[in-house]
């Protein structure tokens, strides 16, 4: 059940209806999490199972943690829980593949078998989310959850259920604890986001999704122009098929009276690859930030332990990503620039350079970082990267009018980082946008139930 | 001073007021070519609002409305050879209008009269009845589960099972959606009749170069005829009939010419003819005995049968369309069809 589907409006509205009847904040949460196991498990009803046992597991480790005082236990059994389920339903084909290789270097000849799992959607959210839930717990940073169906609740709420934002148990467990009384603004602030991640995801991601998946598809078909052209495309495709998503999660969940954290802020708009983590999948790279890298050591220790635990934490956010080599790649790669930037930070000259040639200049570096996370594995990725500086610049094919909604959407994104067009957000803007947005997607846009990005991981 | 939820209120509802105004009164609506031998091009066989719009017209006129698939559309030929063009001919007026639909089939057929032709009431109606779909269990819809059904939009997506047909509950509800709110089919219209069949988005992919502008000049391909089976080429087929009281486009067909009926339309079923001799002796006789049960089927229910011709193969294209000397000899034997005759003559 995707958000911009009329099985999602149609559910949505049946939820709401019930919501809407709810007198207390106990009955909305009640409510709420009946239909978030009917929005999962509308994807398979197998998949019910394995979300129970995470809320299962995780709530019954935090309240040992409690009742026995071993908290180092307990914590670790959750850690290995996490990692056990991710690896048999995400990472078993990448683990057996590889092991296959190498028998093959070796000259052994036998090949595993592939275990062909059915992959759950969301599992990499809602298994962090629950699994950050517990750390908090054992930091003393949030106090235990005291109710199962509660904890069910946080874990399983539909909004953010499937690409997030990985949400705290601090945030969102009071909210929903003591459920807000949804106010017009709630009402208004919720269509408004939910219209606008529709638009994002419809009108811009799925367009330029259309030329990035020419390009990326035969590489060897394309020289230069293209090559740049297709990068930039999927730049700004996987931007709007996510920024799109979380929208909509937080505009359903705004109508609820919920507040999710933002994921994204202008990220195109970095000065610093730092800056980038800091705009850029929020609510992820605060996680790892908070759960790995500051538990490792963080920038404490001399500048050799940072290197080595930046390292770690991006090499694993890549792996986090997707259950392959490219993806390691990318964090590897995203690791490279944020130390090498580090390393050129510390040359007092490079403070007279303006921001915004830095600003360009992570954008150019972020555009060839995700060559790696959308090529098919590493290979083709430095197939395409060599292309780029082997072949011959040619005019690319790139639509003139997708070539001008890219500009538009850069130039939109330098206004609103200078704050050149804080108007948009006055209640009449707000109404025109809608009718804009709304009238655009109905004359030019053609129905279609394209998955987000983002759901594979 | 508005609040924001105001704003958006207003604009959401300004929007569906324009979308609820636009179909009816927006002027792409080809009105004018409706006369003469006209039929909906091919490139249009899915534009629900120009059907709609045509049978609109039609409802107010004398005229005879002759519905079918692509053997009343006039697949191998072109529009002035078809039956309703003949029939044309050798009637002292033009009465007939051809409101064939390449491609659809008797269960399509039904949404279709359902939905896009319900003004058709009160008028003389002629149906043409292909036994192709009753010809295997794959045209039949009662067979496997197949993903190249035509028309899909127009078949029953919640009150009724099709063996072949098993969309996703989106798909049920998109289309149930789509075909309910008159805009989607004028989107379509556009799309189809103005800007090349593609949508917008596509169109620039497939012209990277073009201006935007030439998007809204651009028109779809024109239809040629495609060249029919030469008559020494034709083979003899086992073909597995399902017979009336199993076949569901039957059922379909029947339920079709009964809600014509009710809609106090006087119902004709034209059964065109099939190619006897593209299948085997077994295959012919059974062909027959299913004729023969349609007549009395027909007759039960108060609809006018006409029974086809037997022809020569070289008045056919392939099994089950005529070709233009086909479709004349067609309605030469309809036209001193005393029961015919006495149906349009009333």
């Amino acid at each position: 059940m995707l958000f911009h589907s009329w099985t999602f409006l149609l559910f949505f509205i049946t939820v709401y209806a019930f919501f809407s009847l709810a007198k207390t904040a106990l009955w909305k949460r009640n409510i709420i999490l009946g239909g978030s196991f009917i929005f999962y498990g509308w994807w398979n009803p197998l998949y019910l199972l394995l979300i129970s046992w995470v809320i299962l597991f995780d709530y019954t480790s935090v309240l040992m943690m409690e009742r026995t005082g071993r908290k180092k236990l307990f914590l670790s059994l959750s850690i290995i829980d996490a990692i056990a389920i991710l690896s048999f339903f995400k990472y078993s084909g990448f683990i057996v593949n590889n092991i296959n290789s190498i028998f093959q270097t070796i000259g052994i000849g036998y090949s595993l078998p592939l275990p062909g799992i059915l992959f759950p959607v969301g599992i990499s959210f809602f298994l962090f989310l629950s699994l950050g839930n517990t750390i908090d717990y054992y930091y003393g940073k949030t106090d235990r959850e005291k109710s199962l169906i509660q904890y069910a609740s946080f874990v399983s709420f539909f909004p953010s259920l499937l690409a997030g934002p990985i949400e705290r148990g601090n945030h969102l467990i009071p909210q929903m604890k003591s459920w807000p009384v949804v106010k017009q603004d709630d009402i208004a602030e919720g269509v408004y986001l939910f219209i606008q991640g529709m638009f994002k995801k419809m009108a811009l991601a799925d367009y330029f999704a259309l030329y990035a998946d020419k390009i990326f598809g035969n590489p060897m078909a394309y020289t230069s122009g293209d090559l740049i052209a297709g990068a930039l495309a999927f730049t700004w495709q996987i931007y709007f098929d996510f920024s799109g998503y979380t929208d909509m999660a937080r505009g359903v969940a705004r109508m609820l009276g919920i507040k999710l954290m933002e994921n994204f802020n202008l990220p195109y708009m970095a000065s610093s690859t730092g800056d980038f983590w800091g705009r850029w999948h929020i609510s992820l790279s605060s996680w790892f930030r908070d759960y790995l890298y500051i538990p490792l050591g963080g920038n404490r220790g001399g500048e050799l332990r940072e290197t080595r635990n930046r390292f770690a934490t991006m090499l694993l956010s890549g792996l986090w990503h997707g259950a392959s080599w490219n993806y390691v790649l990318w964090g590897f790669m995203h690791a490279v620039i944020h130390s090498a930037g580090k390393q050129i930070g510390k040359i007092s000259l490079t403070e007279k350079v303006p921001v915004f040639v830095r600003r360009i200049t992570i954008f150019i570096l972020i555009v060839f970082t995700w060559i790696f996370f959308r090529s098919e594995n590493g290979e083709d990725a430095f197939t395409f990267i060599g292309r780029i500086f082997t072949t011959e610049m040619s005019m690319p094919q790139i639509p003139f009018y997708m070539a001008g909604l890219i500009l538009l959407c850069y130039t939109f994104q330098w206004l609103k980082e200078y704050k050149r067009i804080d108007f948009i957000d006055k209640p009449l803007f707000r109404g025109a946008a809608v009718f804009f947005m709304l009238a655009y997607m109905l004359f030019f846009v053609t129905y279609s139930s394209s998955e987000f990005i983002y759901f594979q991981f | 001073m508005l609040n924001k939820l105001k704003y958006i209120t207003i604009s959401i509802l300004v929007l569906a007021g324009i979308t609820a105004v636009i179909p009816v009164i927006f002027p792409f609506t080809d009105t004018a070519s409706f006369t003469g031998n006209y039929r909906i091009p091919y490139s249009m066989g899915e534009n629900y609002y120009l059907y709609s719009r045509y049978s609109g017209v039609i409802a107010d006129e004398s005229r005879i409305p002759v519905i079918g698939d692509s053997v009343i559309w006039g697949h191998y030929t072109d529009s002035e050879n078809t039956l309703p063009a003949h029939l044309n001919r050798l009637n002292a007026k033009p009465l007939f209008v051809n409101m064939g639909l390449d491609g659809i089939h008797p269960a399509a057929m039904n949404g279709l009269i359902e939905i896009y032709s319900s003004g058709l009431k009160n008028k003389k109606v002629i149906a043409g009845v292909n036994l192709l779909w009753m010809s295997s269990a794959r045209h039949d819809l009662s067979g496997q589960v197949n993903s190249e059904i035509n028309h899909k939009i127009l078949l029953p997506q919640l009150s009724q099972e099709i063996p072949s047909y098993k969309p996703s509950f989106e798909e049920k509800i998109s289309a149930s959606i789509t075909r309910s709110i008159p805009f989607f089919a004028w989107i379509d219209h556009l799309r189809l009749s103005k800007f090349s069949g593609k949508s917008f988005y596509l169109w620039t992919m497939d012209n990277p170069d073009k201006s935007i502008i030439e998007y809204f000049s651009s028109k779809g391909d024109e239809f040629k005829a495609p060249e029919g089976i030469q008559p020494e080429k034709m083979q003899e087929q086992e073909i597995e009939w399902i017979t009336t009281d199993k076949s569901l486009q039957w059922k379909f067909m029947i339920d079709t010419l009964i809600s014509l009926k009710k809609n106090g339309n006087k119902v004709a079923a034209v059964i065109t003819p099939f190619n006897t001799y593209m299948m085997t002796a077994g295959s012919r006789k059974k062909y027959f005995s299913i004729l023969a049960e349609m007549e009395w089927i027909l007759r039960e229910n108060g609809i006018t049968p006409i029974i086809p011709l037997i022809m020569e193969k070289k008045y056919f294209a392939d099994s089950s369309h005529p070709n233009a000397e086909g479709y004349r000899l067609i309605a030469e034997d309809m036209m001193k069809n005393r029961e015919f005759l006495e149906f349009i003559g009333d």
